[in-house]
């Protein structure tokens, strides 16, 4: 009987421990909806067990009123449980809530500041960019007037104006003239691409007969190829194949497509101009050396990209851009495909609109 | 025999141990929520002896009525003081 009366009135006195702490915090923090609910739950609980204790300690007093208050303390336990848990269960979900949106705001601001020194590194390398076209495009153009001072005291001296020259000497003048010419071809190259990345690429296309930059490009490449051991071949109908294009653009197109080729090509390199159809004129450079893979056919074509095949690694990676572009902006296209035979070989094929049939 | 009132608090305990039961893993994610948990199972197990002891082993099972109801008590004391020290988890 004694025990059972400590054991009360420790559990009276624990409920009223809690209920003290829970006022003194009452006061001194904001508080949620789960505060009230624990201050009634131990309140219930203190009134219970000293209920409880003064039963079981003066267990022959008539209680009267107070047994009704005792049953109803005891009915309203278990309700005042269930509110506690589910105002708990409440708040962990708007807690769970509240840091969710705390992280959310967190990875939004590292977002932004991800984003601020994304774009000051874009900046920088914008500027970057723009000093070293501008100083490829003034290095290009101060190299080009030696270069045509030197074609022409060559070409003075070759043509016999300054004095005889015997055929040794010629033949040391013409490699000064032909790497001269291809020297003038990569600034060339260069000077296009610089234009086209800052965009002041245009061309001036006029009605011309393309039979005429082929075999302009036959010509100043046939004693490279000889050179090379290697026989250059122009392939053009009869008659005039007219279209809208700038003749300056076809050539150095042409030029590249060929000075492609000849690094590649075993012994054959041979330009076609053909009428595809009603509305296309193609002209083909075609050679016979390593076919390239099909995942390199697309990427061949952009700006600085380095062939695999190519072993010495003498070229800039511009040529075969340019011809894209120049393509492009004569309205056509420029692609790779290997021979149709089944010999090894490539065709470079760059498609022109060809003009109404009235004009052509 | 049995007591009306505390069979009532018995079956409204019922309800509340299986809402416990089915939100238990949203309940196990609180901090120290096993002592509350601890001290709502020694209720009701107060609550079953309370009603139990009308049947048989009535002083035994009074005992352990009252010794239950002390235990979550001051489980629960326990528990309220340790939620007020811990900073993060405000009541």
């Amino acid at each position: 009987m004694n025990l059972i009366v400590f054991l009360d009135g420790g559990a009276a006195l624990s409920s009223l421990i809690g209920l003290i702490a829970l006022g003194f915090v009452y006061y001194s923090r904001p508080y949620r909806d789960s505060a009230f609910v624990l201050a009634g739950l131990l309140f219930l609980e203190l009134v219970f067990h000293s209920f409880n204790f003064l039963q079981w300690r003066f267990t022959k007093a008539d209680w009267g009123i107070f047994d009704e208050i005792g049953d109803l303390v005891n009915v309203g336990l278990p309700l005042m449980w269930a509110f506690l848990l589910y105002a708990l269960l409440q708040e962990e979900y708007e807690t769970s809530l509240k840091r969710s949106e705390m992280r959310s705001r967190e990875l939004a601001e590292d977002l932004t500041e991800s984003n601020r020194n994304l774009v000051a590194a874009n900046e920088r390398l914008r500027e970057v960019d723009k000093i070293r076209t501008s100083f490829l495009a003034s290095v290009s153009h101060e190299l080009r007037t030696p270069l045509a001072s030197i074609q022409g005291y060559t070409e003075i001296v070759l043509y016999g104006i300054h004095g005889d020259v015997n055929d040794s000497q010629k033949r040391a003048l013409e490699t000064i003239l032909r790497n001269n010419a291809r020297l003038d071809r990569l600034i060339k190259n260069l000077l296009e691409i610089t234009r086209i990345e800052t965009g002041r690429f245009k061309i001036a296309p006029r009605h011309i007969d393309l039979r005429k930059p082929l075999w302009h490009v036959e010509e100043s490449f046939r004693p490279t190829a000889a050179k090379l051991l290697k026989s250059i071949t122009c392939l053009v109908p009869p008659d005039p194949m007219v279209a809208l294009a700038d003749e300056e653009f076809v050539i150095q197109a042409v030029s590249n497509l060929v000075d492609n080729a000849l690094r590649y090509a075993e012994r054959e390199i041979a330009i076609r101009l053909a009428r595809c159809d009603d509305r296309t004129i193609a002209i083909e450079v075609e050679d016979d050396g390593t076919v390239i893979a099909p995942e390199k056919r697309v990427v061949i074509f952009e700006r600085f990209h380095r062939d695999d095949r190519d072993e010495s690694g003498g070229h800039l990676g511009v040529g075969l851009a340019i011809v894209k572009e120049v393509a492009a902006a004569h309205g056509g296209d420029a692609r790779v495909f290997p021979r149709s035979d089944s010999r090894s070989g490539n065709v470079f094929r760059w498609t022109i609109p060809a003009p109404a049939p009235a004009l052509s | 025999m049995f007591e009306n009132n505390e069979l009532i608090t018995l079956l409204l305990s019922i309800p509340v141990l299986i809402f416990l039961l089915r939100r238990r893993r949203n309940f196990l994610a609180m901090p120290r929520i096993r002592i509350l948990i601890g001290s709502f199972v020694l209720f009701l197990l107060a609550r079953i002896c309370t009603n139990a002891e009308g049947i048989a082993l009535r002083s035994e099972l009074n005992l352990l009525e009252h010794a239950s109801y002390f235990i979550a008590s001051a489980s629960l004391c326990v528990w309220t003081v340790l939620r007020f020290h811990d900073s993060d988890v405000a009541i």
